[in-house]
């Protein structure tokens, strides 16, 4: 078996309680919440949406007190050190500028706060167990619950038709996916006998020692084992939203009430990267099967096929879902390209996806809370006169996606190009960068866009007010400021001084590497 | 044994092929329920008292209320043009093919040794097995367990919001 470290002087219960406290908190705290909805006085929405975010302040405390841990919790399903410390940090900053958004969403929509917030916090806790899950039954459960917590949040506007119908889209699909995920788990169960990833890490590397196969098993585990993984990257790749499986994404993200949409875009994704990355890490690396040529099929068709559609499309958050898709594409080549620098320039890609893509989803949601600009594209002619400094802000978003230099896309994208260069993948970088230079096109069209005049005469306001210069000013969320402020900072950052950034991805992507 | 092995493989297999082929949905439901006690059967045979008496407790008791419900609610009396659509008949046909070939390849490679767990029949016999699947639900088991409580628990909260009228 490998070596577990044990922490001595700590008996079981206390270790393995200790590797989940940050779920543990979050889970409470989502009670906690729910219990608001009970009592009439409290259940007013400003309650359920300080007291999540006190929860995630709370979670994040306790991610930074264990941060130098390195802990195996119950009876090694559960994994909490450097590398879950990195992710656990990106999916509470998810969590967190969602409930930011939402503040104002909820105020003008009237929808029932405690029931929603709650379902974040458990959709959140759902993330991390599956990131710092370490057994096949864990993943398959988390993925599971995660899932569902985003099910009932996209159908979560009543009486609207696309929510609902988006709903159901993205909770039909996935359980096909699920499925398949199963299916895949129950085959590598039978291949190997063992559920826990490390045990099957041992188990592939003492076949792949005895050379011919002929050990354990014979040419029947490779067949299962193949399938086995096979079906279980469909599943992932599900909620990768990489191209053949990514039908859900634009449905589901347009339906969805949109701090939800950058729940999914940012923390759903997030998740199934991090897991796809140490499942990929453990098991894929084996190279039963070229899994890196089915891996560089789906980056290059999601990258070419999230871009072209993104051309086409004419509303805002339909772009952006397709642009996720393009995005899943740049970061898997990350994945691909492999080693430590492959999967260091993985974990920085995606904190780097999340800050900008929050930011993005933010000024969204402002031009949508204001009703002054509907989520056609087209409405934005102007606005960067009217309200500048939101404007440049989602230019800088915008930049950072198609990677302009002086963005964390930038570096992201460097970082994990130059990782697969190292390791020979020239035709994909290249494939990648033709992408990415395609793709600023249209990023670069909506800035073109805002800051054009309004040649369209009588554009009335949507809102019956008449001047509709007063109005952003006033009723602009301090949350969503908040959130747009912070998206800025940490983006320029990360472009600038990304040194801190990498130091920090490094320490978690060599936890992962020692095992 | 062996004699009961083929009187629960014909119940199944003569009740699945009955589900396919009935025109009416809710006799087709019924004959599922034989084909999960035909199942429950095997389990027994193979010493899986516990997965037995799981398979018809929830299968053919709580799953199979559900699509008699479903049915009745729909009233659907009668499908009229069974087996007509080629589109249905050429994909079952693939997935049964499928299917097919996947049993035939266990069969195949059944004769291999393969990677066993430290329970074998005689330990399974000699402990129970419910002891057993018990005793790993509150040990190794024991925080999955406690994640599918309250992934149950949130799919009560979205049926909740789903199924209400009005905010």
């Amino acid at each position: 078996m490998h070596n577990m470290p044990l922490i001595y002087g700590m008996n079981f219960l206390e270790k393995s309680m200790l590797s989940i406290i940050p779920e543990t908190v979050i889970i409470i705290f989502a009670f906690m919440v729910l219990f608001l909805a009970f009592f009439e006085k409290l259940a007013k929405r400003k309650n359920s949406y300080y007291l999540s975010l006190i929860g995630i302040g709370f979670s994040i405390l306790y991610v930074l007190m264990l941060s130098d841990r390195n802990i195996y919790g119950f009876y090694g399903s559960v994994v909490f050190n450097g590398f879950e410390v990195f992710l656990f940090i990106a999916i509470l900053f998810s969590g967190m500028f969602t409930v930011l958004m939402s503040k104002d969403y909820m105020e003008n929509s009237g929808m029932p706060a405690p029931e929603y917030y709650s379902l974040i916090l458990f959709g959140l806790s759902a993330m991390m167990f599956l990131v710092s899950s370490n057994n096949l039954i864990m993943v398959f459960l988390s993925i599971e619950f995660m899932s569902i917590c985003a099910y009932i949040l996209t159908g979560y506007i009543k009486g609207d038709t696309r929510s609902t119908e988006a709903a159901l889209k993205y909770f039909i699909l996935g359980a096909f996916a699920s499925a398949f995920l199963l299916f895949g788990a129950v085959f590598i169960y039978a291949a190997t006998g063992h559920l826990n990833l490390y045990a099957i890490h041992s188990f592939l590397e003492n076949i792949s020692y005895a050379g011919s196969n002929k050990a354990v098993g014979g040419i029947g585990i490779k067949i299962y084992i193949s399938a086995g993984l096979v079906m279980f990257l469909v599943g992932l790749a599900f909620k990768m939203s990489l191209f053949p499986f990514h039908s859900w994404t634009p449905d589901a993200y347009d339906g969805a009430p949109t701090p939800i949409t950058n729940f999914m875009a940012t923390g759903i994704k997030l998740a199934a990267f991090a897991i796809f990355l140490r499942i990929y890490s453990l098991i894929y690396n084996f190279n039963i099967m070229n899994f890196n040529d089915i891996l560089w099929l789906l980056a290059v068709f999601s990258m070419t096929f999230g871009n072209i559609a993104a051309l086409l499309s004419s509303n805002i958050k339909r772009l952006l879902a397709y642009s996720s898709i393009a995005q899943a594409g740049y970061i898997l080549i990350g994945i691909i390209g492999g080693g430590f620098y492959g999967y260091s320039g993985t974990l920085f890609y995606l904190l780097a996806y999340i800050f900008m893509t929050a930011g993005a989803f933010a000024v969204v949601v402002i031009f949508e809370n204001s009703d002054i600009i509907s989520l056609d594209i087209k409405r934005y002619a102007g606005i960067g006169y009217k309200y500048p400094f939101i404007a440049a802000a989602m230019s800088f978003f915008l930049l950072s996606f198609a990677g302009i230099p002086l963005t964390s896309g930038f570096m992201g994208k460097f970082y994990v190009f130059s990782s697969a260069v190292k390791s020979g993948y020239n035709w994909l970088v290249l494939i990648a960068l033709l992408n990415s230079a395609f793709a600023a096109f249209y990023y670069i069209k909506i800035i073109v866009k805002m800051y054009m005049p309004d040649k369209e005469p009588a554009s009335p306001p949507l809102n019956s007010s008449g001047d509709n210069l007063g109005i952003i000013s006033g009723a602009i969320d301090d949350g969503l400021m908040l959130t747009i402020i912070i998206c800025l900072i940490l983006t320029l950052l990360m472009g600038v001084f990304p040194q801190i950034f990498i130091n920090f991805a490094n320490n978690s992507a060599d936890l992962l590497w020692r095992i | 044994m062996e004699a009961l092995f083929y009187v629960f493989s014909f119940i199944a297999i003569f009740s699945a092929l009955m589900v396919v082929t009935m025109r009416n949905p809710l006799t087709s439901a019924l004959y599922l329920v034989l084909c999960f006690f035909a199942l429950a059967g095997f389990y027994v045979i193979l010493d899986m008292q516990f997965l037995a008496a799981m398979q018809i407790l929830v299968y053919a008791g709580a799953i199979m209320v559900l699509v008699v419900l479903v049915i009745m609610l729909l009233n659907i009396s009668r499908i009229k043009n069974i087996g007509s659509d080629l589109h249905q008949k050429i994909i079952g046909g693939l997935i049964s093919l499928i299917l097919f070939a996947e049993v035939v390849l266990y069969i195949i490679n059944g004769a291999q040794k393969k990677p066993t767990g430290i329970f074998t029949r005689a330990l399974i016999k000699k402990i129970g097995n419910t002891q057993i699947i018990g005793e790993f639900l509150f040990t190794e088991y024991m925080l999955p367990f406690e994640i599918a409580s309250i992934l149950l628990f949130v799919a009560i909260i979205g049926a909740y919001l789903f199924a209400k009228k009005k905010y």
